[in-house]
């Protein structure tokens, strides 16, 4: 029998001698045995800032409206494929924290405006265009890929610069990120693209 | 000032983490590549490092260890980690900067366990178990830095 996120919501209570509906931080990862549903007891967390539901195996997103305040939602290490039902957090999302999931396709992704951070490595990215989507976000500022078949592929295309050229191609797609796979990203690497591009025009 | 006595309240984590990987040899991880049944403590702290270096791991599962659940680790991924002969170097130079909240996140259910501390990997296996501490401090070190570093750049 899996945890419920009932059950997890009820631990972490007595574990944390705090109603979670007053919560900001509400910590319902790792659990023995492991939530595999999301569900609605997840919209009585009305303070909740930061949701984490890491290391379980849920294989949806579901369940999230009414979660007014919520900037941080943690769902690495579980088994979703989609990017989906953040409608009703979208207007709030700064940062998701999704590595270590089946996620193939970004759809649906520009609909989170507020988003800062996006932590998608060991996913199944496989294509140039799922990171296309990624420039119409507004306030996107750091990413992390590493892991996906994308950048293993292109890390064994590219075996002796790496470290760059992976670097040039996202950087391209997505100029404003100032933190690339958890390395600040330098003016350098920007004129760099810059000087390619103006090479391309004449 | 506070920012850098913040830090140095760091540092000695830190310098026993460094300590404890400095004894560990290139001889000890082949020896540990070599078992058939290495120490259950062994490879999940081996998960650790697979978490902090951004390496594919199995979806999560749990087995009984002598009456505790724990995380049945990703060994032959593991296998491929220790095979790189740079790979003591890599956690010796390991980016400590470069940490994020999510990884600490994904490793709190490995530390949650009652034997993943020091002296039971050391019994189970010797000098690798420095490497116990090392992810230990790796994530207080992101800790203390997260709050450090706004107040370096004001």
């Amino acid at each position: 029998m899996p945890t419920t996120v009932k059950d997890a919501i009820r631990m972490f209570e007595e574990a944390e001698k705090i109603k979670a509906a007053e919560a900001e931080r509400v910590l319902l990862y790792g659990q023995i045995p492991p939530i595999e549903k999301m569900d609605n007891n997840l919209s009585s967390l009305k303070m909740c800032t930061q949701l984490s539901l890491s290391t379980n195996n849920i294989d949806k997103i579901a369940g999230l409206s009414g979660l007014e305040n919520l900037k941080v939602l943690s769902l690495s290490r579980n088994q979703i494929k989609k990017i989906e039902n953040l409608d009703g957090v979208a207007a709030t999302l700064e940062e998701l924290w999704i590595s270590y999931n089946l996620i193939e396709k970004l759809t649906n992704i520009e609909k989170l405006e507020n988003l800062r951070v996006l932590y998608i490595s060991n996913n199944k990215i496989d294509s140039w265009a799922e990171i296309e989507r990624l420039a119409q976000l507004p306030q996107i500022d750091e990413l992390l890929l590493i892991g996906n078949p994308l950048y293993d592929k292109f890390k064994a295309e590219n075996p002796q610069v790496i470290g760059s050229t992976w670097r040039l191609e996202v950087l391209k797609r997505i100029p404003r990120l100032k933190k690339l796979d958890g390395v600040p990203v330098e003016q350098e690497e920007l004129d760099a693209i810059t000087q390619a591009a103006n090479k391309i025009l004449d | 000032a506070e920012a850098e006595e913040d830090l140095a309240a760091a540092k000695p984590a830190l310098d026993d983490a460094i300590a404890a990987l400095s004894l560990i040899t290139g001889r000890d991880i082949s020896t540990l590549k070599q078992l058939k049944k290495p120490p259950d403590i062994i490879k999940r702290i081996m998960d650790s490092c697979l978490l902090l270096k951004h390496q594919p791991i199995n979806r999560v599962e749990y087995e009984d260890l002598k009456g505790e659940m724990v995380i049945v680790s990703t060994y032959s991924q593991s296998l491929v980690m220790m095979s790189d002969i740079r790979f003591l170097d890599s956690l010796t130079n390991f980016p400590k900067e470069q940490i994020n909240d999510e990884t600490v996140e994904l490793l709190q259910p490995y530390f949650m366990a009652s034997d993943f501390t020091y002296e039971a990997a050391k019994k189970a296996s010797g000098n690798v178990a420095g490497l116990c501490s090392w992810t230990r401090a790796m994530c207080a070190y992101h800790e203390i830095a997260k709050v450090v570093e706004p107040k370096i750049q004001k």
